[in-house]
């Protein structure tokens, strides 16, 4: 299994996702073929990823560089791949 | 009207988007648009939580921009650059009363007898058609 799919599982079965980056939610997004948007000074950051039956799918991050994500992000992420089909 | 990117993302930020705040089970306070899930702001203070959120925002109507993707809007919302307001042709024409008749400029006068009403300037009207 490949980097991103069991970081993928792993947050999906984390009922308390605090302990991952954002370099590795971004890995996830990558596998998934998510697309970043340009972004401005600040630290959202914004990836766009498109389902097998061509609907826009949108995450917000936020990466500020250092440290973990917040556990909201990560859930977040995670429903939007879930409610789209990315995860079975 | 052509509109740039920066002009969109203007009318954008100013739309009626459904907010909500929420409490996350770590405590942590969110403001969310509801029509956008990519846009979730946090922080510490009322302050921060509101410039996180429109940073957020910000960043997830440049993304949809960027990508020429299709917005999901507020109720009731169109957008200006979707829907141009249809060219408005305004057409003068000028017309005089002969008999009591508004008449064309151009139009004949088929009872023969246009000269029977003196010409003043004070009866030139204007007909606007849409």
């Amino acid at each position: 299994m490949s980097r991103w799919r069991k970081l993928l599982a792993d947050m999906a079965n984390d009922s308390d996702p605090r302990n991952y980056t954002y370099e590795e939610a971004v890995a996830v997004l990558r596998g998934l073929s998510f697309a970043a948007a340009p972004h401005g000074a600040g630290s959202h950051r914004v990836w766009r990823g498109l389902t097998q039956g061509g609907t826009v799918v949108v995450v917000g991050l936020v990466d500020r560089g250092h440290g973990t994500l917040k556990p909201y992000l990560i859930r977040e992420m995670i429903a939007q791949l879930r409610s789209n089909g990315f995860i079975s | 009207m052509a509109w740039t990117q920066e002009q969109k993302l203007a009318r954008l930020l100013t739309l009626p988007w459904t907010i909500r705040l929420e409490r996350t089970p770590e405590g942590d306070n969110l403001l969310r648009v509801a029509e956008l899930p990519a846009a979730v702001g946090t922080g510490e203070t009322d302050e921060e939580i509101a410039r996180d959120f429109w940073e957020a925002l910000e960043a997830t109507l440049r993304a949809y921009l960027h990508f020429g993707d299709e917005l999901p809007l507020p109720p009731g919302v169109t957008l200006p650059w979707e829907h141009p307001v249809e060219k408005v042709v305004i057409v003068h024409t000028k017309f005089r009363f002969v008999r009591h008749q508004a008449r064309l400029i151009d139009q004949p006068d088929t009872a023969g007898s246009a000269g029977s009403e003196r010409w003043e300037p004070k009866h030139f009207g204007e007909a606007v058609e849409v």
